[in-house]
C-alpha cells in the first residue's frame, strides 16, 4: 500500500487553495517589539552570573551568610511578657565588607504607632464591613476597633552590645534595626553581639496575628504560640543586598542559616514544645512522662500519649508557681518558635524515613478534640512521607503540629493549626478537612521555606506555591491511605490544585488581579494568587504540559539543589527547564508573569470534500499564473454539508488513485474534517481533545501549546478519518482551568446545566 | 428594635497570612434570552453560612435532614436581603428554587423572570458581610456567550449589569 505521505506530495502544491478560502483580513500591523507569547524570558530573568548560574543551581560563588543564636528567654504568664537576652554570632560568608548590620524587629508591626496599622486606605482593601449595631458581636468588633486602647506591643531594646561588652550603636527604623560595626566586617569574619529585650505578648486571636497568645477564660488558662520573639539578623546576599523590605504584615520572612541554643524558663506546669531537639527531658519531665517520651520513639504504628486528656485537664488546674526551663538545640535551622500551656495534651510517634526515625508530634489542648486526637499526627505523617518522596529526605528529627485557635503558621520543625470543634465536639466538614489540610501546608513548610529557603518577603509564592502544590499531591495521598476517614468521598476534597478550583479567581474582574510575580505586600487575593494559581500551574505543568516524570524529576532536582539554600524565582524557572529539556518560558511568561487566562473554543467543525469544481479565489490565482489543468492536475477540497456522504468528487484524484494496482493502491481516507480552535484568553495552553465518532469511538489527542506560536488567535487542523465526527469536546477532562467551557464543544450542546439540572429535579 | 446605624469600616489588621479560613462567595448570573430570565446560582460555606443564620434562629445546623422548611424559609429571607436585584428602581422578586449541600458549599438557585422593557439591571452583593470583615464576593454575570465579572466588598457590593454585555 502506497503510503499516504507519497500520495499527497502532487497536493500539497494545491493546498493554498484552502488557505485562500479560510484566511481572514487581519488590520495591518506596523513595526513592532517582538509580542510574541514564545519570546523568551531574557529581559525578564537577571542575568546568569557566578552565585546563580544559567542552568539555575548555585554557581561557583554562591555564599550565604550563617547566623548563631545563644538565646535565654523567659515567659511571664501572669504579666504576658516575653523577656530575652540573646549572643548572636555572625559570620560573614560575602565577598564584601560590611560597615553595619540589619536586624529585623517583626515585633515592632504591633507597636502603638505602627506605619504598618495604617497601611490601608477606606475602601481599597476587601476588609470594609458594614457594622450593624444591633448585632452584639458587631458591636464588639466596631468597639475592639475603635474605641479601645491599642495594644502595647513591639519590642523594647534594652542594649546592644559587643563581645568585649561595650554598647554598639543602633538605629531603628520601623521593624528593622541597625548595628553599626566599630569595624568593617571583612569576608570570611565573624562578629558577636548581645541583645537584651522584653515585650508585651499580644492575644493572637482578637487582631489575628502569627503569633501570641489565645486566652481560656473558663479556666484561666493561656496557650502560648511564641514565634519572632527576638531580633533577628536579616538576610545579606548576592540579589537584595541587605533585605531592606520592611516587614509589613503580609510579606513574610527571609532569614539565614544557623545553630540554635535556646533555653526557655517557663512556669513548671506547663508542657512545651519548640524547634530543636530536646537536651533535658529528664530534668522537665516527670518520670512517667520520659518513659512513654521514650516508648513513643520506637512506636511506628500509632501514637504514644507523653500527656493524655485526662493529665491535661488535672495541669490545667495547677497554676504552679515554680518555673522550669526547656533546653533546645537546633542545627542548620532559619529560625526558632515554641509553644507552651497548661492546657496541652501531647503525642508522637515515629516514622521511618530515609533510614532515620523522625518523630510526628502533636500538641492540643482539649478544645481540639475530638478532632485532634484522630488527624493531627496522621496528617504529620502523611505530609513527612510524601513530600520526602518528591523532595529530599526529611533532615530534621521531628515535625510537630500545635493546635491554635484561627492558625496556620509555618516555622522549623513546628506550626501552628486551625481546627476546632464546636463546644458540643460537632464539627463541619469545612472544619475537618480544613484542619487536615492546614496541618500538610503547615507541616509541608519544613520543605518550602524552612529548607529551601526562598525570600518570602520579596515572592510569597516561592514557598506557597510550592507548598500548596505538594500540599495537593499530600492530600490526595491521605485520601488513599487513610479511606474510611473520607466520609465515602472519592477524592480528597482538596480547596486547591485541581484546574477547576482556580477559574472563578482567574475569570474574575481584572482590576482586582495581579500576576504571580508581585510582591505579597500589593495584591488583593493572596490566597489565590500566591498559593491556589501557582499550585494549579504547577499541577498542570505535571499532569499536562510536561508529564509526571519529567516534572517529578525537574521538581525533585531544584529541590536537592537549594537544599538549605536561598533561591530565587530565576534559578526556579531555569531548573524546571534545565533537568527537563522543556522550554517554559512562554509558560512562566503567562502564568507567572501576566494576569491572562486560558479560553480556547471550538470555532467550527467542517467536512470538505475534493471536487472538480473551481473555487472562485483559486480560480484567479489559476489566471494569475496561467497554470493549466494539463501542467499540474488540479486538486481542490471544498466545504461541504457536515451530514454529506463523502465521495471522491475529483476526476484528477480519482484518474490519479487509478494509476496504482494491487498492493499499491491508496487507500484514501473517507471523510476529511477542518477544525477550527480558536484561543480568547491570553494564555498558551496545549490543546487537548475528544473526537467522538458516530460508532461510539473515540480519539484523544493533544497539539502542543507551540501551535499557537505563530498564530495566538486560530488554529486549524484537518482530521482525515474512516469514521463520522459526531462531536468534539475541548479539555474533556478539565485539566487546563478553561475559564469559559460553554465554547468547548461541537456541535454546541443544548446540555442541560447544572441550574437546569436542579430546576427539572425540583420540577419548577 | 430597629437598626440604630450602619458604619463603613475599614479594618486594619495584620490578617492576611500563612493559611487560615479564608471568605469568599461566588455567585453565577446567567441570563436566557430565550426566557427572558435570570438563572443564579450563589455558593457559600456552609459553616459560616450557618453561624450567620444562627444569629436569626438560635441553634439552627445547616444539614441535609433538619427542618428543611425552616432551614429554606431562613435561606431565602436571608438572600432576600443580601442579594438584591433592581431595576428602574423597583426590586426584581426572584424564586427561590432550593438549595443542595455539596462537601463544604451550600448552593442556592434562584430565578428571576425579566419584563419586557428591562434592558439592565443592578445587582447588590452583601452576602456574608455580617459574619466577617473579610468576606469577599465574586460575581460572574454572563449573556450570549459574553461575560462580566465582579468583586464585591462592603464599600462598593452594588454593580450595574447591563442584560447585553458590550465591550
Amino acid at each position: 500500500m502506497k503510503t499516504l505521505k507519497t500520495f499527497f506530495s502532487p497536493v500539497i502544491l494545491f493546498t493554498f487553495l484552502i488557505n485562500v478560502q479560510g484566511q481572514e483580513v487581519s488590520q495591518s500591523l506596523g513595526g513592532h517589539l517582538n509580542g510574541n507569547k514564545f519570546k523568551q524570558l531574557k529581559e525578564e530573568l537577571p542575568t546568569p552570573n557566578k552565585f546563580r548560574t544559567a542552568s539555575g543551581a548555585p554557581g561557583e560563588d554562591y555564599y550565604q551568610q550563617k547566623v548563631d543564636y545563644v538565646i535565654d528567654v523567659e515567659l511571664d504568664d501572669k504579666n504576658k511578657r516575653l523577656y530575652g537576652q540573646e549572643e548572636i554570632t555572625y559570620t560573614n560568608n560575602s565577598p564584601d565588607v560590611l560597615e553595619y548590620l540589619w536586624l529585623q524587629l517583626d515585633q515592632n508591626i504591633r507597636k502603638k504607632d505602627a506605619p504598618a496599622l495604617q497601611k490601608n486606605s477606606e475602601g481599597d482593601t476587601a476588609h470594609n464591613i458594614i457594622y450593624n449595631l444591633i448585632d452584639e458581636s458587631q458591636v464588639d468588633r466596631f468597639a475592639s476597633r475603635h474605641l479601645e486602647i491599642p495594644f502595647d506591643g513591639g519590642f523594647n531594646i534594652q542594649w546592644v552590645k559587643d563581645e568585649s561588652n561595650q554598647f554598639l550603636k543602633y538605629t531603628i527604623n520601623m521593624t528593622m534595626m541597625r548595628v553599626d560595626l566599630p569595624q568593617p566586617l571583612k569576608s570570611g569574619e565573624q562578629f558577636k553581639l548581645s541583645v537584651k529585650w522584653w515585650y508585651n505578648i499580644n492575644d493572637h486571636v482578637k487582631k489575628r496575628a502569627r503569633s501570641g497568645y489565645e486566652p481560656f477564660p473558663k479556666d484561666g488558662n493561656r496557650l502560648y504560640v511564641i514565634a519572632q520573639f527576638f531580633p533577628r539578623l536579616a538576610v545579606y546576599n548576592d540579589v537584595e543586598g541587605w533585605q531592606n523590605h520592611q516587614f509589613w504584615g503580609n510579606g513574610e520572612f527571609a532569614l539565614n542559616f544557623g545553630n540554635y541554643e535556646v533555653n526557655l524558663t517557663v512556669p513548671a506546669d506547663h508542657i512545651l514544645e519548640a524547634t530543636g531537639i530536646l537536651q533535658n527531658p529528664k530534668e522537665v519531665l516527670s518520670i512517667e512522662q520520659y518513659r512513654r517520651y521514650k516508648r513513643a520513639e520506637k512506636s511506628f504504628d500509632e501514637p504514644v500519649f507523653i500527656v493524655n486528656q485526662e493529665e491535661a485537664e488535672a495541669n490545667e488546674k495547677s497554676f504552679s508557681e515554680d518555673k522550669k526551663t526547656w533546653k533546645f538545640i537546633a542545627k542548620n535551622v532559619r529560625d526558632f518558635a515554641f509553644a507552651s500551656s497548661r492546657k496541652f495534651i501531647w503525642e508522637m510517634m515515629a516514622v521511618p524515613i530515609g533510614g532515620k526515625n523522625i518523630m510526628a508530634v502533636s500538641l492540643y489542648p482539649k478544645e481540639g478534640n475530638p478532632l485532634w486526637e484522630q488527624f493531627s499526627t496522621r496528617a504529620v505523617v502523611q505530609t513527612l512521607k510524601t513530600y520526602s518522596k518528591f523532595t529530599f529526605d526529611y533532615p530534621y528529627s521531628k515535625a510537630v503540629s500545635v493546635h491554635s485557635k484561627n492558625q496556620g503558621m509555618e516555622y522549623p520543625m513546628i506550626c501552628w493549626n486551625y481546627g476546632r470543634p464546636d463546644e458540643d465536639g460537632t464539627y463541619s466538614f469545612r472544619e475537618k478537612y480544613g484542619m487536615i489540610s492546614v496541618i500538610i501546608h503547615e507541616i509541608g513548610h519544613n520543605f518550602f521555606p524552612m529548607i529551601v529557603n526562598s525570600d518570602e518577603r520579596q515572592w510569597g509564592w516561592m514557598d506557597e506555591g510550592l507548598n500548596t502544590f505538594m500540599q495537593y499531591l499530600t492530600e490526595q495521598e491521605f485520601a488513599k491511605r487513610n479511606p474510611l476517614s473520607m466520609d465515602n468521598l472519592s477524592k480528597y476534597p482538596s480547596r486547591r490544585g485541581d484546574p477547576d478550583r482556580i477559574v472563578s479567581y482567574m475569570a474574575g474582574d481584572q482590576s482586582f488581579l495581579a500576576p504571580i510575580m508581585s510582591n505579597p505586600e500589593n495584591i488583593y487575593d493572596l490566597g489565590a494568587n500566591a498559593y491556589g494559581k501557582p499550585a494549579t500551574a504547577l499541577n498542570i505543568l505535571r499532569e499536562t504540559v510536561m508529564g509526571r516524570e519529567l516534572f517529578d524529576f525537574a521538581f525533585k532536582t531544584y529541590s536537592k539543589r537549594w537544599k538549605f539554600k536561598h533561591p530565587t524565582p530565576a534559578d526556579f524557572f531555569r531548573t524546571m527547564e534545565d533537568a527537563s529539556a522543556v522550554d517554559l518560558d512562554w509558560f512562566w511568561r503567562g502564568w507567572f508573569y501576566t494576569t491572562d487566562y486560558v479560553d480556547i473554543g471550538v470555532k467550527s467543525l467542517k467536512k470538505l470534500q475534493f471536487t472538480n469544481n473551481i473555487p472562485e479565489k483559486a480560480q484567479a490565482i489559476i489566471d494569475k499564473y496561467g497554470i493549466t489543468n494539463e501542467d499540474y492536475p488540479f486538486i481542490f477540497l471544498e466545504q461541504e454539508d457536515i451530514k454529506t456522504e463523502s465521495k471522491i468528487g475529483s476526476d484528477n484524484l480519482q484518474a490519479y488513485l487509478d494509476k496504482f494496482e494491487n498492493d499499491d493502491k491508496v487507500q484514501l481516507p473517507r471523510n476529511f474534517y477542518e477544525v477550527t480552535f480558536e484561543k480568547l484568553g491570553g494564555l498558551v495552553m496545549p490543546i487537548l481533545v475528544a473526537y467522538n465518532y458516530e460508532d461510539g469511538s473515540s480519539d484523544r489527542v493533544k497539539y502542543p501549546a507551540e501551535i499557537w506560536r505563530k498564530n495566538d488567535q486560530y488554529v486549524k487542523k484537518i482530521i482525515a478519518t474512516n469514521k463520522k465526527i459526531k462531536s468534539v469536546v475541548l479539555d474533556p477532562d478539565s485539566a487546563t482551568s478553561d475559564i469559559d467551557v460553554e465554547n468547548n464543544t461541537w456541535p454546541k450542546e443544548e446540555s442541560l446545566s447544572e441550574f437546569d439540572l436542579f430546576k427539572s429535579k425540583t420540577n419548577r | 428594635m430597629r437598626i440604630i446605624s450602619l458604619f463603613f469600616l475599614t479594618l486594619i489588621t495584620i490578617s492576611c497570612f500563612a493559611l487560615h479560613k479564608f471568605y469568599v462567595s461566588t455567585t453565577s448570573i446567567k441570563y436566557i434570552p430565550e426566557d427572558r430570565s435570570l438563572q443564579i446560582t450563589a455558593q457559600v460555606f456552609t459553616d459560616d453560612f450557618e453561624f450567620t443564620l444562627q444569629k436569626r434562629s438560635s441553634g439552627i445546623k445547616l444539614n441535609p435532614d433538619n427542618k428543611v422548611e425552616l432551614v429554606d424559609s431562613l435561606i431565602k429571607k436571608y438572600f432576600k436581603k443580601n442579594l438584591v436585584f433592581k431595576s428602574k428602581d423597583s426590586i426584581l422578586q426572584f424564586d427561590y428554587l432550593g438549595k443542595i449541600y455539596r462537601n463544604d458549599l451550600l448552593v442556592a438557585y434562584l430565578e428571576i423572570l425579566l419584563d419586557s422593557t428591562i434592558t439592565n439591571f443592578d445587582v447588590k452583593n452583601t452576602l456574608l458581610f455580617d459574619f466577617t470583615d473579610d468576606q469577599k464576593n465574586i460575581l460572574h454575570f454572563r449573556s450570549r456567550g459574553r461575560r462580566k465579572s465582579f468583586l464585591s466588598v462592603s464599600s462598593r457590593h452594588t454593580f450595574e449589569v447591563e442584560l447585553n454585555i458590550s465591550d
